[in-house]
């Protein structure tokens, strides 16, 4: 097999200050690494860290204080995708890079069929015939598991795991290069969660998703990523092999974390 | 003697506690040692002498302070596993090298035979194929079907170790690293898997294993290392090694396998 050696995502210096009043608030400083095509990068550390604002800003939800994100589909690599105008801003989103929210609520519209949900993000993709959008929305709901008599129903009235499936089949319906999945388990039972974390791994298997999960539980992390960024206040901390993190973690706060799981 | 595949020099690991007020521990204090395509070298050593962390160490899951462990690699470059980029590593471990360890580390709910065929799927080998030879190989080790479609998390401790080895044999790597590989099994068990390690041998895999059972470690090995305290204290062929008091002399059932020259 042929290793395309350039990474996909060449993130630099990302930095992200929060004004409130006069006050700053930092939520992520100096953030720099690559994802390489294939690969599920993993960011962990505790609530505040700043984990989720870097994915907010890779997905252009927040705008970044400064620094640059260079995805190779978008001019070559050349520009950050932080210089992308409104109208590639949306580009951006409906081709090459998806979000899966902690909260289904954020990514799907829940007064639009289940079914609706994935075929919008298929419209904004630019598919046009109307076949091949329900045969596309329905094989996806089908690999999430949701059975199909739900496809016309509303996700308002969904369980909170088989909300997060339609939104995962959303997010990966028109094939991005891109998905950034943000603490896609937490608040999910057990058993639902083992079902959403089975999912994403045979995805990532069977398609070889380019992918960036946030969470905090490392199983997840330990069950879907190739490498690991370690956040704490703001900063990376450290970053390495997902194995090597958890089992000879070389900063002082990685290897508390390691050492609080619970079971 | 051909050139090495792995060199290893003044290869030093030190593991800082800072969670325990910065207290340090000293797995590695420099190791040196050479292994040559096809050669079964044995590590055996007290435990807590540093025979694991010296193969997380070339696997990467720990981080080396000092020395330099060179691997060729199949296309004939020379590359420093504790330094190469992680990357790279990711390669070599899809690839080229793979770890044992004495437990499987298998993810959950997923099926004994796609476990094993994950390894060549991962090299891009065909889902249908990769699952046959998958079969096959865990049929070698007696994991009937039944067992190949259960999860192994569900099996016993030797049902899982073979599941462990059949992922290493299933195309076997330049470079394979076994913690205690048969430590788990019965006595037919573990010469099949001794018959497997030696076809691997023969096909030119080296590799480094940790054991404590004295006769396997006769059966299969070409030479010994000892480690003792993060040293090695050492090193040479099995004939001119003396062996610490607590390795496990076995019963003797092997030698019907047959000696190794």
């Amino acid at each position: 097999m042929v290793e395309p050696l350039e990474p996909l995502l060449r993130v630099r210096n990302l930095t992200k200050v929060y004004t409130s009043g006069n006050r700053r608030v930092l939520a992520c400083e100096d953030v720099s690494f690559d994802v390489y095509p294939g690969e599920v990068l993993g960011i962990v550390g505790e609530s505040g860290s700043g984990k989720s604002t870097v994915l907010q800003c890779l997905y252009q939800d927040v705008a970044p204080t400064s620094g640059q994100a260079f995805l190779a589909s978008y001019h070559n690599g050349e520009h950050s995708i932080f210089e992308a105008d409104r109208r590639e801003r949306r580009e951006l989103r409906a081709h090459q890079i998806s979000m899966v929210y902690q909260n289904p609520r954020m990514g799907l519209n829940l007064m639009v069929t289940a079914g609706g949900n994935v075929a919008g993000r298929l419209l904004a993709a630019d598919w046009r015939r109307v076949s091949d959008i329900r045969d596309k929305a329905s094989d996806y709901l089908q690999r999430t598991e949701v059975p199909l008599d739900r496809m016309d129903d509303f996700p308002a009235f969904f369980s909170g795991g088989m909300q997060q499936r339609v939104q995962i089949a959303k997010a990966l319906a028109n094939g991005p290069e891109l998905v950034l999945l943000d603490e896609l388990t937490t608040g999910l039972d057990v058993s639902v969660q083992a079902g959403v974390l089975d999912l994403v791994r045979d995805i990532q298997h069977t398609t070889g998703m380019t992918a960036i999960i946030v969470s905090h539980d490392l199983g997840v992390i330990r069950l879907l990523t190739d490498r690991v960024l370690v956040m704490k206040d703001g900063h990376v901390v450290e970053s390495g092999l997902t194995d090597q993190i958890l089992e000879d973690p070389q900063h002082p706060y990685t290897q508390l974390l390691v050492n609080c799981v619970t079971a | 003697m051909t050139d090495p595949i792995l060199s290893v020099r003044d290869l030093a690991k030190t593991i800082t506690l800072h969670i325990l007020g910065g207290r340090q521990v000293h797995p590695l204090r420099g190791v040196s040692f050479d292994l040559q395509p096809g050669e079964f070298l044995a590590v055996v050593g007290p435990s807590g002498a540093g025979k694991s962390s010296l193969l997380k160490a070339l696997y990467r899951t720990y981080v080396a302070d000092a020395g330099s462990a060179m691997f060729r690699t199949a296309s004939g470059a020379t590359v420093d596993l504790l330094r190469v980029p992680e990357r790279e590593i990711i390669r070599l471990r899809r690839e080229e090298m793979r770890y044992v360890s004495q437990f499987l580390k298998a993810p959950p709910r997923i099926p004994a035979v796609d476990v094993v065929a994950s390894v060549l799927t991962g090299r891009g080998i065909a889902v249908a194929e990769a699952r046959t030879r998958a079969a096959e190989s865990l049929a070698t080790l007696r994991i009937g079907t039944d067992l190949q479609t259960s999860y192994p998390a569900l099996f016993s401790g030797g049902e899982q170790q073979r599941v462990n080895v059949a992922r290493a044999l299933v195309d076997p790597p330049r470079l394979l690293l076994l913690d205690e590989p048969t430590s788990a099994l019965d006595t037919e068990n573990r010469a099949r898997v001794l018959d497997l390690l030696r076809e691997a041998q023969g096909r030119g895999t080296a590799m480094i294993a940790i054991l404590h059972d004295l006769e396997v470690l006769r059966v299969i090995a070409d030479r010994v290392l000892v480690i003792e305290d993060g040293h090695i204290t050492q090193y040479g062929p099995v004939s001119e090694i003396v062996f610490p008091d607590d390795l496990d002399a076995g019963t003797g059932e092997l030698a019907v396998s047959g000696g190794h020259a």
